[in-house]
This record gives C-alpha cells, structure tokens and sequence, in this order.
C-alpha cells in the first residue's frame, strides 16, 4: 500500500504540472504575477489559501457529498483564471486588498478542486476506501503547485536580473497573456 | 530571503522536475464476486488508450456506441495482453459492453464461476499499454468477499505478472 501510496501522489504532482491541461499552472502563473521575491509571505499565503479552496471540493466530490457538473465545471476555471487577469491589471496602480484577495483565490480553489476530482475519481476503485489515495493524490497537487510558483518566479528573478523589466509591466505582460489564453479556453469549453 | 528558504525552494524545484522526468501512466481494474460471477471493471484514460486503439487499427473508433470495430479491438487487445488465474486454472471472461465518458474508457467483462474455496491464489498477467509506456502501471482491485476491502495489486513494465492470495465469499 505504501507503494500505492507513492502512485497516487506522483498523479497528483502529474496531473497539475502536466503541460497539456496547462489550465491549472496558467491559474497559479496569474495569481503569482503581482508579487516578487520580497512579497514572499503574501504569495506563500495565497497559494495557501488556494490549497484549502481545492482540498476541501476535491475531498467532498471525491467522497460523493457534491456530484459535480463537470462539464460545467470545465467551463469555469478559465473564467477564474480571467477574472484573476483582469483583477491584477485593474488593481495595478493601487493596493491589492489582500483579504478580498484571498478569499478570492480560495473560492476560486473550490472550482479547481471539483475540475481535480474528475481526473482523482477516474483514478479509484470502485470499492476502494478513498482516504489514503486522496490525502497522496493532494500532497502531489501541493508539491506541484509549489514547483510551479518557484520555477515561475524563478524565471521573473531572471528577467528581473538580465533585461530589469518593471515589475508593473511584468504583471501587465503575464496577465495579459492569461486574460487572452483563458479567453480562448472559455470560448472552446462553451 | 533566508538561505533555509532557498534551500528548501531549489527542493521543490526538484520534486517538479522528478515529475516530469518520471512520469507515470495507470489503468485501474475492479474485480468484484457477485451472484456467482466473476465481474471486471477496467477503466483505461482515453488520452492514452483510444490514440493508440485508432493508430493500430488506422480507424477511427467509436467506444461510446457499441461499434463493431472498437468491440473487436477491445476483445483482441485484452486476449493478448491480459490472463486471469485462479488457482493454476485460467478463466475467460466475456465482454459485457464498454462506453466511453469525459476521461475514461469503460471495459466491462464477466464469468460464472462457482468453484468456492476459502484462500485464492489469483495470477494476474497484464500488459496493457506497457509497449506504448515504459511507465504505464495496472492497478487492480480485487473484491471477492464484497466487504469493500478490496486487496490492490498492479503490474508494470518490470512486473507484468502478478502473483496473489485473495480470500473468496
């Protein structure tokens, strides 16, 4: 079972990091956007608050108290990733409210939380007792969120570092690319 | 920022990288006893199985309509690439029916089998997609008590055969 164990998470660590349902990452890449190196403890906060939003759906559909729609479900995690775009440009030139902020991405994590239970749920026997399989399956989410926020800000301390880029236009540029690349998710899901 | 935090992110950064290096595949297969039948569940990502399934038969298949093409193909693939034992003797189930929802490939087999002993041993030889991926694993849940403690066992690519002890009702 340990081995089993071992499974389950490397699927959770794959399936977020997994470069062709990249809809996950562009999520985590947007809420990463405003924030640099020194604000570490606020991003560290947010990707928290992201964790609790999807640990909590994925363990209630996983364990069948919500049915989600998944097609409908499809459908609105680029509309969180869009509404995250266009909150980061709006807010741009004046002081995030962290607070709405994060309850923001957390509501948001309830919606990528049920998207993960489809593919966890996939992943499951049918008379197969679900608590270790899903506490593996989260770690792995969990690491792979974290891999994703450090290789994305990874790469703004490079650009920071060789081409001294503005961080506003850092922001502006990134989340310009995931308003246009949710858009294009929203209009083929519809 | 601290070096323990450096530290600790250029882990991370590993562990992201590990899984893309090592990626796994799986395929699950539910095994239940139920009023006198041996019942499989295979469910196959259809990422994986239906690309493949069109490229080797140069078809188009349909898994959600009962189509001939894909039934066939479905029967021919599982002959060669899986074998059921109980206890030395192997048993052949039968297709049932298969479907096809947003992620998945639903393969539904069965046999009667009244021969009731109370310890099994249970041969397993599964080579599903193993010559597509090197890191394709088939987990399999096997119920035959109906208690909902399946026992788990899989194969890979290093293991296609798999040798258990499974109580029976």
């Amino acid at each position: 079972m340990a081995n089993n164990f071992y499974i389950f998470m490397q699927m959770g660590l794959q399936h977020i990091t997994d470069p062709k349902g990249f809809d996950h990452i562009l999520f985590i890449i947007t809420i990463c956007a405003v924030y640099s190196w020194h604000n570490w403890k606020s991003l560290i906060k947010l990707v928290t608050a992201f964790t609790i939003g999807h640990s909590v759906t994925l363990a209630l559909a996983a364990t069948k108290v919500v049915v989600p729609n998944y097609q409908l479900i499809e459908f609105l995690i680029p509309v969180t990733i869009l509404f995250s775009a266009l909150h980061n440009i709006y807010k741009i030139e004046n002081n995030h409210n962290f607070v709405y902020k994060y309850l923001t991405v957390t509501v948001f994590g309830f919606v990528h939380g049920l998207g993960f239970s489809n593919f966890f749920t996939a992943m499951m026997g049918d008379t197969q007792s679900i608590v270790q399989p899903l506490l593996a399956f989260n770690i792995g989410l969990e690491l792979g969120q974290l891999s994703i926020v450090l290789v994305f800000m990874g790469l703004y301390l490079l650009i920071d570092k060789f081409l001294k880029i503005q961080k506003r236009d850092w922001t502006i540029f990134v989340s310009g690319a995931s308003f246009g690349l949710s858009l294009v998710m929203i209009l083929e899901r519809m | 920022m601290s070096k323990k935090l450096k530290v600790i992110s250029i882990l991370f950064l590993f562990i992201g990288f590990y899984a893309f290096a090592h990626p796994v595949k799986l395929s699950v297969c539910d095994v239940t006893y139920q009023d006198g039948k041996i019942k499989m569940h295979y469910k196959l990502f259809q990422d994986d199985f239906i690309a493949f399934a069109n490229i080797a038969t140069n078809k188009k298949l349909d898994f959600e309509n009962k189509n001939k093409d894909a039934t066939a193909f479905i029967i021919s693939y599982l002959n060669k690439h899986t074998s059921f034992k109980i206890n030395g003797k192997s048993v052949t189930f039968k297709l049932k029916s298969n479907s096809k929802d947003a992620t998945l490939v639903h393969i539904y087999l069965e046999c009667k089998y009244n021969e009731l002993q109370k310890e099994n041993k249970i041969e397993i030889k599964n080579t599903i997609l193993f010559d597509q991926f090197p890191e394709q694993i088939n987990m399999y849940y096997i119920d035959l008590l109906g208690d909902k403690n399946p026992v788990s066992c899989r194969t890979g690519k290093d293991f296609p055969n798999d040798v258990w002890t499974v109580p029976f009702r």
